[in-house]
């Protein structure tokens, strides 16, 4: 087992040598790192030998940084292909019939000579309070995580899908209003509006259960 | 991949490599499996790890492998194992390159035509 100061020449060998950001790829580097270096301290390697030869393994500091870049594509990729198999799960059962309610509520919020309004509607608020609380629930889940002392903190890739959620519900609020003359559309095509507003809020959803799962299962990491 | 003269060779089978062991190992994180290549091979074939992560975080990417975090030796050591699709799709890959491996020996037992 690698010695506290030798942990830390890893992690600055890491991070400041070799320029790493991505704390997910650091950490698991981190460990392949302590892994190979135990390995050959016992065989009677010296600590900067040793450290220089895992190095050289990974390409040098060109090839952890063309790993990196890669790492960050095939997350991304990832969580494409993650928020596409859950949008798919909203057409089917049983999450169906949340696509049914949310269909039927903008439906009847845009049809003409509606009886609902945004104060009184039932459905708006179990919608609303149902999206603020996964909200609130990711942001609790990520405060927790920047407050932990160690070194697995999430900070990359929890904190990047979860701008991307506050983001693009602001920005598609914002540019609605702005570049649309949203009332006119939704009066005079209330069905298309009413499919396109619920496909929009499923994505929201799908984005928000992909953070959530996200950050639990990186709070939920336990010993082996 | 880098013992002796085999990289170019190893390239393309990587990947089935790992989802082979993984189907043999529930999990694995990737030092072991380079250790395990190197054990199953007796130092003939060695993985590097500037193959070897590239290699597991395509086949994430893919939805073949899933990944899980503990905490081992005080640390976060990152698992992977094979997803339902994983599991599905490795028996394919591994039935195609036993198949090429086959025709491939063939041809290099090519006796000379007189």
């Amino acid at each position: 087992m690698p010695t506290l100061t030798q942990l830390t020449a890893i992690d600055q060998h890491l991070r400041k040598e070799n320029w790493l950001l991505n704390e997910d790829l650091i950490t698991e580097l981190t460990d392949h790192y302590i892994n190979g270096i135990d390995e050959r301290l016992a065989q009677g390697m010296a600590f900067d030998v040793a450290i220089r030869e895992i190095h050289s393994g990974f390409g040098g500091r060109k090839g952890l940084l063309k790993m990196e870049e890669d790492y960050q594509l095939s997350q991304t990729k990832n969580n494409g292909r993650i928020i596409r198999e859950k949008i798919a799960l909203y057409f089917r059962k049983p999450q169906l019939s949340i696509t049914i309610l949310i269909l039927v509520y903008t439906s009847i919020r845009v049809l003409p000579d509606m009886f609902l309004n945004w104060g009184d509607s039932w459905i708006f608020i179990s919608l609303l309070g149902g999206m603020s609380v996964l909200y609130m629930l990711a942001l609790i889940h990520l405060i927790n995580n920047w407050k932990q002392t160690n070194k697995t903190k999430a900070v990359s890739q929890e904190l990047r899908v979860f701008l991307q959620v506050i983001f693009s519900a602001i920005s598609l609020c914002f540019y609605i209003h702005i570049w649309m003359p949203v009332e006119q559309v939704i009066i005079r095509y209330p069905l298309p509006s009413s499919i396109i507003i619920t496909l929009f809020i499923i994505i929201e959803l799908a984005t928000c259960e992909l953070l959530f799962d996200q950050l639990q299962k990186k709070s939920i990491a336990k010993p082996a | 991949m880098n013992a002796p003269n085999n990289s170019s060779l190893l390239k393309g089978s990587l990947s089935v490599m790992i989802l082979r062991l993984l189907e043999d190992r529930e999990k694995m994180y990737g030092y072991e499996i380079t250790q395990k290549v190197k054990d199953l091979t007796a130092g003939e074939m060695m993985i590097t790890e500037g193959a070897l992560y590239p290699a597991l975080h395509k086949l994430e990417a893919e939805g073949l492998l899933t990944t899980e975090t503990q905490i081992v030796d005080g640390r976060a050591r990152k698992y992977y194992s094979l997803t339902k699709t994983g599991h599905t799709e490795a028996a394919g890959r591994i039935a195609e390159l036993a198949s090429f491996l086959e025709n491939l020996n063939l041809v290099l037992k090519l006796k000379p035509s007189i």
